[in-house]
């Protein structure tokens, strides 16, 4: 999997370079700024591959506001498809597991939780240089030069918004793997909200399985749905509420019915997006006048406005600045009735 | 409902419970949703005993703010004509294909309140609340992970960026509690 993957990613590489190079010696009519273009499309489809197809291993870093966490991070490709285990190694001891139908947090200081999507393997975009395109009217893409991280060489990418109702990126690939090996987001303001960065990073052929068994000791209390019974408990019906007003190259890309957790009533869910960044809206009908948060608040790069309108509760979050998330819960309105 | 299986719950919500005593009390809970109220207020009892209500959690300032909304005056408006509204094809696909969803996690209600179809709340007339002044908040509180996390694991497991974020979502929630 990895051998073949990244083979041919590589070679796909080679192949623009190649091409390229053959073009400006033989011409030189060959725009030089379309080769960056595709160089950085295929930087960006192989970190993507990378980081789903690849069994590895590794240390890092994550530094937010004043607080900096070590944290262990153990992936594996098999035939169900993708286990993920993300391990704090300071601090409170918490994880993520992540299999192909369900996502476990194992958070003793809160609650522990599972989430489980029975029949939706997790797809991921492949980014071909065509839809860089539409990308590129929100963001520039910009090719720097080379670094070292976690005793790898790697490869700087800038993606610079073109307006305040986007984050900045800088991201760093690793030359051989294409795996992420670090990543800042910066504000509006260009400050740096949060960083992650590898230390250790170890590609196997193989992941043992006791890698992914959760090790944190007394996690607290765990309830879980069984399959059968999610698919009974799902939510018929209609959709009520509607955005008016999207933030510019934001559009909707889907919208369902659930339960969140410990809810009686099911929460109405709308994606948005811009290609790279998303933002979700949780509608629901109201449990009292203390439930659930009101105002703006923030997690590392994510923010989340919520607000009251109804007697429903609406909840937005994204990776998006509080402007835009304000932007979108401010326009939350009734759909209106046929 | 048996006073025997509220037990359960109770001891379930004080994490006492192991082993088969364990499967009983979540399949009691699994059996029997109304038990889930029961759930909700064991937590909050534990939570106030712990110091760990909603008053704290929250500053004053958000109170206060979600009162003002609740005071605002409610008002009546014409039903204004559809605004063009992009519904995309794809999307109600994978609506579709995802509603067979559940999560269950651990959060509070503040209030006893039975099911009630989504269909029975629906707005009647179109309401709308006369919107607050819109106030740009410079520094947004830091989250309560509790409250924000079953959102954020739902936004991350649908959201594109998914594939270009990588890990980044899943460690922002391994990674709150020590940033608050």
């Amino acid at each position: 999997m990895f051998e073949s993957s990244a083979t041919r990613l590589v070679s796909k590489m080679r192949a623009w370079r190649a091409v390229s190079t053959l073009l400006i010696s033989f011409g030189g009519f060959y725009p030089l700024h379309l080769a960056a273009e595709e160089d950085i499309a295929v930087w960006l489809e192989r970190m993507v591959q990378a980081a789903h197809q690849l069994n590895y291993t590794g240390t890092f870093v994550y530094q937010q506001g004043g607080s900096l966490q070590t944290m262990q991070i153990i992936h594996a490709v098999d035939d169900e498809g993708e286990h993920e285990r993300l391990v704090s190694l300071s601090g409170p001891a918490r994880e993520v597991i992540r299999d192909h139908d369900r996502v476990t947090c194992l958070l003793p200081e809160d609650s522990s939780m599972v989430v489980e999507q029975p029949g939706t393997p997790r797809s991921f975009p492949l980014i071909e240089p065509a839809q860089l395109e539409p990308l590129r009217r929100h963001y520039e893409f910009k090719l720097h030069g080379r670094d070292r991280i976690a005793g790898l060489n790697a490869q700087h990418i800038a993606i610079i918004p073109r307006d305040q109702f986007r984050y900045g990126q800088n991201i760093w690939l690793a030359e051989d793997s294409g795996l992420l090996l670090r990543a800042e987001v910066s504000d509006e303001h260009g400050s740096i909200i949060e960083q992650i960065m590898f230390t250790t990073l170890e590609l196997l052929d193989h992941i043992p399985p006791e890698m992914l068994t959760p090790q944190t000791e007394n996690p607290g209390k765990i309830l879980e749905l069984s399959k059968k019974e999610s698919e009974t408990s799902s939510v018929g019906g209609q959709l009520r509420w509607r955005v008016a007003e999207l933030p510019p190259g934001f559009k909707q890309d889907m919208e369902r019915l659930h339960y969140l957790p410990n809810k009686s009533e099911p929460v109405e869910h709308h994606l948005y997006s811009d290609g790279l960044a998303s933002v979700s809206v949780f509608i629901e009908k109201s449990q009292g006048s203390a439930d659930g948060f009101t105002g703006s608040s923030r997690m590392g790069g994510v923010n989340a406005y919520g607000r009251r309108l109804n007697g429903h509760l609406a909840t937005v979050v994204g990776e998006v600045p509080p402007l835009t998330i304000k932007q979108i819960a401010e326009s939350i309105e009734p759909k209106p009735e046929n | 409902m048996s006073e025997q299986k509220k037990e359960w719950v109770s001891a379930l919500a004080d994490g006492e419970l192991a082993g088969d005593e364990l499967k009983k009390g979540v399949d009691a809970l699994r059996q029997h949703p109304e038990l889930l109220t029961s759930w909700s207020r064991y937590h909050l009892i534990r939570d106030v005993l712990h110091g760990n209500s909603e008053d704290q959690v929250f500053p004053d300032l958000s109170k206060r703010v979600s009162s003002a909304l609740e005071e605002e005056p409610v008002i009546l408006a014409p039903q204004r004509s559809a605004r063009p509204w992009l519904r995309q094809a794809a999307g109600l696909a994978v609506a579709a294909s995802v509603t067979g969803i559940a999560i269950l996690g651990i959060r509070y209600m503040n209030e006893e309140t039975g099911p009630v179809t989504v269909t029975a709340t629906a707005p009647q007339e179109y309401i709308r609340l006369e919107q607050p002044p819109v106030v740009l908040v410079a520094n947004p509180q830091p989250a309560n992970g509790e409250h924000l996390a079953p959102y954020l694991v739902n936004h991350n497991e649908f959201a594109v960026s998914s594939g270009m974020q990588g890990m980044l979502p899943y460690v922002r929630i391994v990674g709150h509690k020590a940033g608050q």
